[in-house]
């Protein structure tokens, strides 16, 4: 795993720059899969056979400020389109806000990053899967909404909002929503009576049959529990630095990424 | 530590035979302290000052009827005059309301036991009801509490409708008392309740046909601050196709599955230790 604080440009084409080619894809696993996928868009592949994991994210790059996401389950490379099963592809777009300074964590199979700009966490990428032979690529982040900032990481699937989905779940379906154990409880402290804090990573459950399906690697979900959190501060715990973020709309929901 | 699976009737006297067998004679930090109360009561202490932070609370048992025992926690005793040494407030008395004394059900049948120096879990196998009495833990590597926060997680008067405690952890009516004696800022009869509460989305069912346990994270109400966590159990919620006494193994280690007899499922798993 590798944490860095990246400093991301607002133009068109520099997130792929800044973020996917300068950052993501020095992961062995992570790869530049077809790089002209269209104008200021490409496509990256997370491949580890030998641990069941192989997907495609295509970022659409082509405008200021965001990036538009697919997930794919295979894709063409010479004719540059998505091949069988996706999501984010539909009416209700993925939309990335990594602008600015921005909190990177990589690993072997997901992308976290912690977002300065909207304090929005997103999560592209396998959870720690309690069934390592299922392929299950999760992408937990923005919508269509560019206004209202939720932090998808601290709330839970809302079409437009924050989607919760994973390309396949442990059956092999397609775009199934998912949700985080306890869900919407506002009752998730994770603040000592000695001040220290305890946050520990998310069960990810699918909704559809209640399947727990991992561990979102680095996450710990809080809802609406704010305990004095402020957008941005960094809780060094005993197991390493989380990143405290609650989304800028008025109504927070808190999420810790740890920084690793 | 230790695990018991045995049986008694639903007479006077019988909790007490439990508490003197399986934590008195078996741990050093529990003891009798008063022992010249009236027939089938009993004051126990558990005390260990070499514990960080120093553990020593006392509970007031009164078994002198079928079906049930009154558990009363303090933070003194006087074993002369046979009541509570010092009224401090520091105490476990009732839960939701002052009626809401609290009771563990010790019906006719089998029973369960964790023991272990600073806390016990009773689970009766009539009602499928777990009570846990005594002190949270910490992981190792955690900043401990600098003052002692013994919970009484139990029932109450309304013992006999079947609600789990260990399922669903927060004052409720007269079916569940959930106190500290002492709550983050020393506080007494302070309400605890679990992370995520009352979240019906607490699930175990894994992908892998397995299920996911994780220790129950337990927070003081009034002030929002976790005060420990019951490492044994793990607190979900109406959670099929588990029935009671239903088991699972993980790295060895046997947990057991309890939900109540309540009309809504309040379930937990048990880790036998």
């Amino acid at each position: 795993m590798a944490y860095e604080f990246a400093r991301i440009g607002l133009a068109a084409g520099d997130r792929l720059a800044d973020l996917w080619d300068a950052i993501v894809v020095s992961n062995a696993k992570w790869s530049v899969f077809d790089a002209a996928a269209g104008a200021n868009a490409k496509t990256y592949r997370c491949n580890d056979a030998p641990n069941n994991v192989d997907f495609y994210v295509y970022v659409n790059d082509n405008q200021a400020d965001f990036s538009i996401v697919e997930l794919w389950g295979d894709w063409d490379e010479v004719g540059h389109a998505g091949v069988g099963d996706s999501i984010g592809g539909t009416a209700d777009k993925f939309r990335i806000h990594s602008v600015g300074g921005v909190h990177v964590c990589v690993s072997d199979h997901r992308v976290l990053l912690g977002c300065s700009w909207n304090a929005m966490g997103y999560y592209i990428g396998q959870p720690i899967r309690f069934d390592t032979t299922k392929n299950m690529p999760f992408y937990i982040g923005g919508g269509d909404n560019t206004s209202n900032f939720y932090n998808a990481l601290g709330r839970f699937h809302l079409v437009g909002d924050t989607p919760w989905q994973t390309l396949w779940d442990h059956l092999g379906n397609v775009g199934v929503i998912l949700g985080p154990w306890g869900y919407n409880s506002a009752y998730k402290f994770a603040r000592t009576c000695r001040g220290t804090y305890v946050f520990e990573d998310t069960v990810v459950y699918e909704n559809t049959n209640k399947i727990c399906l991992g561990y979102l690697d680095g996450v710990c979900h809080l809802c609406t529990a704010s305990q004095g959190f402020r957008n941005g501060e960094i809780i060094t715990c005993e197991d390493g630095d989380w990143l405290i973020l609650g989304g800028t709309y008025s109504t927070k929901y808190w999420a810790a990424l740890r920084l690793q | 530590m230790a695990w018991t699976s045995d049986t008694h009737d639903a007479s006077a006297g019988k909790f007490i035979d439990v508490l003197d067998t399986l934590l008195v004679a078996a741990h050093a930090t529990w003891s009798v302290y008063d022992a010249g109360m009236p027939a089938n009561e009993k004051v126990y202490r558990c005390y260990d000052p070499a514990a960080a932070p120093v553990v020593d609370f006392y509970l007031h048992v009164k078994d002198n009827q079928v079906d049930y025992a009154e558990v009363l926690m303090y933070d003194s005793w006087d074993n002369v005059g046979h009541s509570y040494a010092h009224d401090t407030g520091l105490k476990v008395i009732y839960g939701a309301a002052g009626a809401n004394v609290p009771y563990i059900c010790k019906k006719n049948g089998g029973y369960y036991f964790s023991s272990h120096d600073h806390r016990f879990i009773y689970i009766d196998k009539t009602e499928w009801e777990a009570n846990y009495v005594g002190m949270l833990e910490y992981p190792t590597t955690y900043q401990r509490p600098r003052i002692q926060h013994p919970v009484m997680i139990v029932n109450s008067t309304g013992y006999a409708s079947g609600p789990n405690p260990l399922g669903r952890v927060l004052n409720w009516s007269n079916l569940i008392v959930s106190r500290a004696m002492m709550g983050a800022r020393g506080q007494g009869m302070a309400e605890v309740r679990q992370w995520g509460a009352t979240s019906g989305y607490r699930y175990w069912g894994c992908a892998d046909g397995g299920v996911h346990l994780r220790p129950t994270w337990i927070y003081c109400y009034s002030n929002l601050l976790l005060l420990g966590r019951m490492r044994t159990v793990a607190s979900g919620y109406d959670q099929a196709p588990f029935d009671n006494d239903d088991t699972v193994t993980i790295d060895g280690a046997v947990w057991r599955y309890v939900e109540g007899t309540y009309g809504t499922r309040f379930s937990c798993f048990i880790k036998q230790e």
